[in-house]
């Protein structure tokens, strides 16, 4: 049926259909639209996916231009909203009417879906965000499910719906954004029904048919719907779950077999609900994680009162487990902040010692103490290529079904070894694996259970405790990072559950994929590092480690791979060889090069203390930490940087070394510029911690107040006075930049209003004895990316004080 | 040719004539017993009054409250007295301004007082 609008001007000259007939029947929204804009006749399907009043095209899509009089396209263009429909975007195509000078057919095509798709869900709570996370939920679940907004169109299907109803075309994503109503049209007036339920939020289950299929079977239709939220809690639709019964030509349809697992349906609903609620959790949890850090912090600094303030031992034991248990929970809440961040999948060159080790921590806490635990790494296990946050969780999870198979206590044991030759997958004969077990003493699975285990919400667990999504979700990251996963469960014995991950290989021959950390790049300007180092463990952990600095790395295990690359890639920007190469050595490797880099910094790394030819050069002494690393390749390189290079003149000035490392350590963490948050700092890792102080950065108008949250205990000890909780002001506007004898309070001033570190030393020499260094170095931090929020600052003494 | 860094900076500089003085690529200030300022180089001219202003007892033990006890300041005044002063301080600041950077050396003078040295930049 054509809707007519009216049109501007009456006339009685008979004139072709605006819009043509065939035009009526295509399930896309036409539209003819005259030369102002304003729109002549709409056929049915722009009715019902566009229907709103608006007389001209820019009423509907205000970013559209009055007149659209040639033909062409404009892309994902908003759609007027009326209140309560989601956003929609859509892509409209222009083409001249047939018969008709000025007036052209306008095709509307929903792309909402597709820009959702293409792009990372945005982080906040929007509408698109939460329905994009549910989208791809429902598109992998095994049932037949489709996901509607509140106008019944496709959101999202999964594979089993498109089958079971035969939708054409057979790929899910092109079915969404259309109608149910267009699509399943047998469903007739129970699509009202629905609807209605869709709108106001309710659930609800029903049936439809029996009725006779062509062949002479009879087919039933079982459906039940249940509502999806925003995450500002309105509707946001609702979720069908269909199963479609066939009975072969019978006519008493309650014989029918069903086709699909019924008490699946159950399953399927509780399992969403709980991945939205988890969804909120995870951002609620890291709300309160960050609170709660700084209470905590503030919980440190009175520890540290009192610790002043007492000379009794026994207090001072106390107060000393109280700090430690304070770290414990500062460290708990770094770790819930991780897990409730949504990361997509970034693969880093993993240490899997210090991976399985920091896994092991929190394991420790998920588990409880009536599991008595064992960690064993293989010495040697190789690096492996995976998201580390990804393997942490993974390893939870199973620690945490470990926990439920044991419910009277047991033994849990973690494990990595490399895999050996004969014991690779037949799937890659030639590849390195790295086998991480958890294995239990629990109750174990008999073989039909351990076999179902990896399947989505099977689960053997009594109502409310456990989705059955733990070990699908594991076994999806194996398979994602390259890998595998495998159970092998005996019943009475207990289970183990291997995620078998490969080895982590930068090999001189394929493309380089380095990730940097975009924040450390700043200032090094990622310079190109040639590395050489025959041992292949070695090599590429010290790739990594450069890697992570944000350096381009290139490797070679030889000097012959070193200059081939060093060609390929044009100019390296350092060289960080072993001495000890195949066939020759590095100081040769490094005069070879020099010849064609003239001015080529190098880096020797060797294991022998006593070299004499390297007197004069810059040396690594194996084993060297990854700090001490960038700290040589760092100065090494700023040696012969430009004047002009940003932080150049804090490197140099920085002969500290636990300085330094403090620096690098701050410069690794900064995101894209930015400070790093303090939730960012691996305390743990810190160096130096008895020398370092946290300071919170108020500004109030004029004034910007600072607070001492966590003082270090030599600071402490040399003040002789309380610090913690204590703090002063200055005024914001008043840092006299050229006082020399600057006081502390501009010193901090400084770095809270220019993001930037600074430095501060002070010699004293009083003739009496050795003259008293002082050096302070302040690291800004910023918690909203937008302020200095807070300072970490380190001093250190030395000399007679 | 004078260097910032020689051990024994203000023995050289008080060598100089004002016309050196002037010359040096460092700024100079001199300071008598009572702290009051005799003397400043051409770079230091512009800062005269705050020097004027700021000295005393509070320029050593303003650098950080960590410092701030008895024992320490009672070596200040002890070595200010014997003239056996010899400091050394200053601060790296931002990246984009290397003329942030400042270094100062103070050391005894003798006659009493003491020399202020002032390096700016890089």
């Amino acid at each position: 049926m054509l809707t007519n609008l009216p049109s501007a001007t009456e006339t009685d000259i008979p004139t072709p259909d605006l819009l043509p007939g065939v035009v009526e029947v295509l399930p896309c929204p036409v539209a003819a639209v005259d030369a102002l804009g304003v729109i002549r006749a709409t056929n049915a399907a722009w009715n019902r996916m566009l229907g709103q009043p608006g007389r001209t095209l820019p009423d509907l899509f205000p970013a559209v231009a009055h007149k659209i009089t040639v033909a062409g396209s404009v892309k994902a263009v908003p759609l007027a909203r009326r209140a309560a429909t989601a956003a929609s975007w859509w892509d409209l195509d222009v083409v001249t009417h047939p018969a008709l000078l000025g007036i052209v057919l306008v095709t509307a095509h929903d792309v909402t879906y597709q820009l959702v798709a293409d792009k990372e869900p945005p982080a906040d709570s929007t509408p698109l965000a939460w329905a994009s996370r549910l989208r791809r939920l429902i598109e992998s679940m095994p049932a037949s499910l489709a996901m509607l907004d509140t106008d019944m169109r496709l959101l999202a299907v999964s594979p089993r719906f498109v089958a079971g109803h035969g939708l054409v075309p057979a790929v899910p994503e092109r079915s969404n954004g259309r109608s149910l109503l267009d699509i399943l049209p047998a469903f007739g007036e129970t699509w009202t029904a629905i609807r209605r339920l869709a709108q106001s939020g309710q659930a609800d289950r029903g049936e439809i048919g029996p009725y006779a299929r062509p062949d002479g079977s009879r087919e039933s239709i079982r459906w039940s719907v249940m509502p999806w939220h925003n995450a500002d809690a309105t509707v946001g639709g609702t979720i069908l779950a269909t199963e479609v019964t066939i009975a072969a030509g019978l006519t008493d349809p309650s014989a029918a077999e069903p086709l699909a697992d019924t008490g699946r349906r159950q399953d399927v609903q509780s399992a969403l609900m709980q991945s939205q609620k988890l969804e909120t959790l995870g951002q609620l949890t890291a709300g309160v994680a960050h609170d709660f850090n700084n209470v905590l912090a503030a919980i440190q600094g009175s520890f540290e009162i009192i610790a002043r303030h007492t000379g009794e031992p026994r207090v001072e034991r106390i107060v000393a487990l109280g700090m430690n248990a304070t770290q414990r929970a500062i460290l708990l809440t770094r770790q819930l902040l991780d897990f409730g961040r949504n990361h997509s999948l970034e693969p880093a060159v993993l240490d899997t010692e210090v991976s399985i080790r920091q896994a092991n921590e929190l394991i420790g806490y998920a588990v409880g103490p009536r599991i008595g635990r064992s960690l064993y790494i293989q010495p040697g296990v190789w690096p492996v290529l995976a998201d580390e946050n990804q393997l942490e969780v993974a390893l939870l999870n199973l620690a945490i079904n470990a926990k439920d198979a044991m419910p009277d206590g047991g033994k849990l044991v973690l494990e990595a070894r490399n895999v050996a030759p004969r014991e690779r997958p037949e799937a890659s004969p030639f590849t390195d694996f790295v086998r991480i077990s958890v294995s239990d003493s629990g109750h174990g699975m008999p073989p039909d259970v351990a076999a179902r285990a990896i399947e989505p919400f099977f689960t053997t667990k009594p109502e409310g405790r456990g989705t059955g999504l733990g070990l699908p979700m594991v076994h999806a990251f194996a398979l994602r990072s390259g890998g595998r996963l495998t159970i092998d469960s005996r019943e009475g014995i207990g289970t183990t559950v291997s995620i078998i991950l490969p080895r982590a290989a930068i090999s001189g021959m394929e493309t380089q994929e380095t990730q940097p950390d975009s924040a450390a790049g700043v200032g090094t300007g990622a310079a190109t590092v040639l590395l050489v180092e025959a041992d292949p463990g070695i090599r590429q952990i010290t790739a990594g480690y450069l890697a992570r600095q944000g350096y381009n790395v290139v490797d070679a295990p030889d000097a012959e791979a070193a200059i081939a690359r060093s060609r390929s890639i044009g100019q390296p920007g350092i060289l960080v060889t072993e001495v000890a190469l195949p066939g020759t050595n590095g100081l040769a490797l490094a005069e070879q090069l020099g010849r064609e880099w003239p001015g080529l910094p190098v880096v020797f790394m060797t294991g022998l203390i006593d070299r004499n030819d390297l007197a004069g050069e810059h040396v690594l002494l194996k084993p060297f930490t990854g700090a001490e690393l960038a700290l040589a390749v760092a100065r090494r390189l700023n040696r012969d940087a430009d004047q002009e290079t940003a932080d150049g003149g804090l490197l140099r000035r920085l002969t500290n070394p636990a300085l330094l490392a403090a620096y690098l350590f701050w410069r690794a963490e900064r995101r894209g510029g930015k400070p790093p948050r303090m939730i960012d700092i691996d305390w743990g890792a810190l160096p130096n911690r008895e020398n370092v102080f946290t300071a919170a950065v108020e500004v109030d108008g004029d004034e910007v107040r600072f607070r001492y949250m966590h003082v270090g205990r030599s600071l402490v000890a040399r003040s002789g006075q309380a610090m913690g909780g204590t703090g002063f002001a200055t005024s914001a506007t008043n840092v006299d930049d050229d006082a020399v004898l600057g006081s502390l309070a501009n010193v901090y001033a400084r770095s809270a209003r220019t993001f930037a570190p600074s430095y501060d030393y002070a010699r004293y020499d009083f003739g009496d004895g050795e003259p008293v260094l002082f050096e302070r170095l302040i690291l800004p931090m910023s918690d909203d990316g937008e302020r200095v929020t807070h300072l970490i600052g380190m001093v250190l003494f030395a000399g007679d004080v | 040719m004078i260097d910032f860094n020689e051990p024994r900076l203000s023995e050289s500089v008080e060598k100089l004539s004002p016309e050196e003085v002037n010359a040096l690529p460092f700024g100079v200030v001199r300071l008598d017993s009572a702290g009051k300022v005799v003397l400043f180089s051409e770079a230091e001219r512009r800062l005269s009054g705050y020097w004027a202003e700021t000295l005393g007892r509070s320029f050593f033990v303003e650098i950080a409250p960590c410092m701030n006890n008895p024992t320490f300041k009672g070596r200040i005044e002890a070595a200010m007295a014997t003239g056996r002063l010899n400091l050394a301080f200053g601060h790296v600041g931002d990246f984009a301004d290397l003329s942030r950077t400042l270094d100062v050396r103070v050391q005894s003078a003798s006659g009493g007082g003491c020399w202020i040295f002032l390096k700016r930049g890089e």
